[in-house]
């Protein structure tokens, strides 16, 4: 016996028209025999793809003839319809020997092949039965289901799944490593990190004043995002790297043994390292500690996230720099050494506001003993010679300083203090412009509450070390 | 009860009386004469330079107080050099004044901009200050807190260089030095200093290293490089519109400060304190009548020293017979402010 099997959980029947009893009988049949339960298509993706799937059935028969089929006709429903029942004829055009032609008679439906009825069904449906009639005899047809392109399937509830795209795999479908969905969701696309490096990077103070009064390490940190989904990578290693810039922080001369900030080693906390790897935590951010060199300047801080799928490395500049300092006024109470002898620091008469404004006055009550005493029309005699760097920091001056009994090199702290902005060298060595009355200068230090103390160097280079703060920086 | 306020110098002079050692081989060794012999690594090799403190003398500070008209208070000071003392006394300094009179406003030196302006600025500190003769006087804004006044006056030997008498020399004392104010008196610290030579110092840059203890303790020498004496100074504001109840609270106030600088003791500051509370709540509700717990707190004090009402600390004696509870200048001080208080609610003479 041939029989059509296909359908599925919910035939549905509607007896109408001429062909009445002849359908009754058939659905009564079809209801009697054990149809398996084949047809319930629900496509995995069926409510988001809009495609077709082709599915097969054939004709198992042996003996059907074309005319056999003369005035059949057949009845399908969807789910989308459930409450209608759709019913068609097959064609009438069956020929060459007996071959049977079907050609579309519904439009969720392209029956093709002699021996095969081919549903072309919108896969977004996500069921459908139907059933063909024909003149009595109940026919045995095999359904074969095949998925559209771009899936797999069917499993064996008739399923189609979305077929993983490239570089992925499983169900569902995941990326291999390495690969991750693109922003569509279709297809795996190669991972791409990116790092970022905090912005701005905040200034810090050079270090190696005996008391710290600002900060002279800060936390950096480098942020790693995956590029494809934004998503903070957590685990991620960053390398951090740190150099210092030439021809910065007020000086002009650069060697490589110039001092420069450390990185506190991600695996203690502890060592300074020129360069250490960190690992990103679930915020994505890797920190490392910047520790600022005695040395003033720009220093470069980079990070590179040590992974292929990492492509740009990104830095940042941190200065090492004492904040708030300001060039010295021209004023009528003092004079000025200018230009610096030492032209390796061309800069170097650098205050703070506070600093500035007692040396002024110091320099107003020195002057008006001077007129006190006659000197009304003598030049001021106070004149100001190191101060500090624009930036601050360590004051070198191998190149004025050194000598066989006071060695002086690059970088080395020959010039005690000057360092925040808070000491001023006076010339006191008894040449023109240099203070006349030192106990009167003394005087009016101590009445703006400064300790002067001794004198500093000798002969030529004898001066007073004024601490406008009353303390060693 | 100590009449002298020896801060922290005396503490520094004790300490390096002994030798310290910082930076192997550096050391602060104070000889014979005072002087401090330093000696320090200058980052090559030991130098040795010699600070000449300006500590070598024994400094006395009377001070005199005196009503005037409008209720404006003069302040008079006399400074005693001992006769062990090794330098002329040519620096004295006292900061931490609540106020200074002026007859002419104050033009500060931060809008100086050329020599006329520094002149104004300059005339203006000084006006205010009484000095003897070849002493300059100034009132400045305090650089501890420039909030307060800073007095001071100076004798320059450089500008009198022909001049006998220096300062004042060991065994001597000088009248004359001062100012008024409107503001109630309290105790301050005068700074004092001997004059010193202009000193060769350091032949290089120092101690080359800024973290060694030798430079923190040389810090501490040169920041205390003076004697400290205590002083009757403008302490205490006085309200406007004048309020006794308030006045007292100020002067109770500023009493519990001599607590701690054991000026008075404690228990005769909480007897007092009871007075203060009494006369004042009766000033609140019944005016003058709180005039009379005044006179019970004048009369505690007078129990202890005799000549208060003559407002010089020079007048004031010790009643033998009495163990005295409160300073010499506190009680001069503390009586004076009471007295104050009972005139400007019509009591007292």
């Amino acid at each position: 016996m041939d029989t059509l099997t296909f359908a599925a959980s919910g035939i549905r029947h509607q007896a109408s028209g001429k062909n009445h009893n002849r359908r009754l009988n058939f659905a009564l049949h079809i209801l009697a025999i054990a149809i398996p339960v084949m047809a319930t298509v629900q496509p995995a993706v069926a409510d988001t793809i809009a495609a077709t799937a082709t599915y097969t059935i054939y004709h198992t028969s042996n003996h059907e003839t074309c005319d056999n089929l003369q005035g059949a006709y057949y009845t399908y429903s969807t789910p989308a319809d459930t409450l209608a029942s759709h019913q068609a004829s097959f064609p009438r055009y069956c020929h060459q020997g007996g071959i049977l032609k079907w050609t579309q008679v519904a439009s969720n439906f392209v029956l093709t092949s002699n021996t095969s009825l081919t549903f072309t069904v919108d896969v977004a449906r996500t069921a459908y039965t139907a059933a063909v009639h024909d003149t009595g005899i109940v026919k045995t047809w095999a359904v074969f289901w095949t998925c559209p392109s771009g899936y797999t399937g069917p499993d064996a509830s008739h399923m189609c799944t979305l077929a993983c795209p490239p570089h992925a795999s499983g169900t569902p479908c995941a990326c291999d490593a390495g690969y991750v969905f693109d922003a569509a969701g279709t297809s795996c696309v190669a991972e791409q990190y990116t790092v970022a490096l905090q912005n701005p990077l905040a200034d810090v103070e050079p270090s190696g004043t005996a008391n710290v009064y600002a900060a002279t390490s800060r936390d950096v940190y480098a942020q790693v995002i995956d590029q494809q989904t934004s998503l903070p990578q957590v685990g991620a290693q960053v390398k951090f790297s740190v150099d210092v810039i030439a021809g910065t922080g007020g000086h002009d001369h650069h060697d490589a043994l110039r001092p420069k900030g450390k990185l506190l080693d991600c695996r203690d906390n502890t060592t300074e390292v020129e360069s250490t790897v960190c690992i990103t935590q679930l915020d994505g951010k890797a920190t490392v500690t910047f520790k600022a060199p005695e040395v003033s300047g720009t220093h470069t801080i980079n990070a590179e996230c040590i992974s292929p799928a990492c492509t740009n490395p990104a830095s940042g500049d941190i200065n090492v720099k004492v904040d708030g300092l300001e060039s010295i006024p021209i004023s009528p109470f003092y004079n000025m050494q200018l230009p610096n002898r030492d032209t390796n620091h061309p800069k170097a008469h650098f205050l703070m506001e506070a600093p500035q404004k007692k040396l002024e006055t110091i320099a107003i009550l020195y002057m008006l003993k001077t007129l006190y005493m006659r000197k009304q029309s003598a030049p001021p005699d106070i004149t100001l010679n190191d101060a500090s760097l624009e930036w601050g920091g360590v004051l070198d001056c191998f190149l004025t300083c050194n000598s066989d009994q006071y060695p002086s090199t690059p970088w080395h702290k020959h010039h005690i203090e000057h360092r925040r902005g808070s000491v001023v060298d006076i010339k006191a060595n008894g040449s023109t412009g240099s203070i006349a009355h030192e106990k009167d200068f003394r005087t009016a230090a101590k009445k703006m509450g400064i300790a002067l103390g001794v004198p500093h160097g000798s002969g030529s280079g004898r001066h007073y070390h004024l601490r406008l703060n009353n303390r060693g920086e | 009860m100590k009449t002298k306020l020896s801060i922290l110098i005396g503490l520094l002079l004790a300490s390096y009386a002994s030798v310290i050692f910082a930076y192997p081989g550096e050391s602060i060794v104070q000889d014979a004469n005072g002087d401090y012999l330093i000696t320090y690594w200058n980052g090559a090799k030991m130098k040795q330079t010699k600070f000449v403190p300006a500590t070598k003398i024994e400094p006395t500070v009377i001070s005199a107080l005196k009503l005037a008209d409008v209720w404006l208070i003069t302040y008079r000071y006399t400074i005693d050099n001992g006769v062990n003392a090794k330098q002329p006394i040519t620096q004295i300094m006292i900061g931490g004044i609540s106020n200074i009179y002026r007859s002419q406003p104050l033009v500060p030196f931060s809008s100086v901009t050329d020599m006329n302006s520094a002149l104004s600025a300059f005339q203006s500190s000084q006006a205010p200050m009484v000095q003897p003769n070849l002493w300059n006087g100034l009132a400045l804004p305090d650089p501890e807190n420039n909030s307060l006044v800073q007095s001071s006056w100076d004798f320059s030997t450089e500008m009198h260089p022909h001049e006998i008498r220096i300062g004042i020399p060991h065994g001597s004392y000088q009248q004359g030095f001062g100012y008024d104010s409107f503001d109630l008196p309290g105790i301050g610290a005068a700074k004092l200093e001997g004059d010193t030579p202009i000193q060769q110092g350091y032949e290089d840059e120092g101690p080359s290293s800024t973290d060694s203890e030798i430079v923190s303790q040389l810090n501490q020498i040169e920041s205390n490089d003076f004697v400290a004496r205590n002083a009757a100074i403008p302490a205490i504001a006085i309200p406007d519109p004048f309020d006794p109840a308030a006045t007292l609270e100020r002067i109770q106030e500023h009493m519990h400060t001599w607590i701690a600088k054991q000026l008075i003791e404690p228990a005769f500051a909480a007897q007092l304190d009871s007075h203060f509370k009494t006369a004042a709540d009766v000033y609140r509700k019944q005016g003058p009548a709180g005039n009379g717990q005044i006179g019970r707190m004048l009369a505690l004090l007078v129990q202890q020293y005799e000549g208060l009402e003559k407002g010089d600390e020079e007048s004031v004696k010790k009643k033998s017979a009495v163990p005295a509870q409160i300073d010499k200048l506190a009680a001069l001080v503390l009586y004076f402010d009471l007295k104050y208080v009972m005139r400007r609610m019509g009591g007292g003479n």
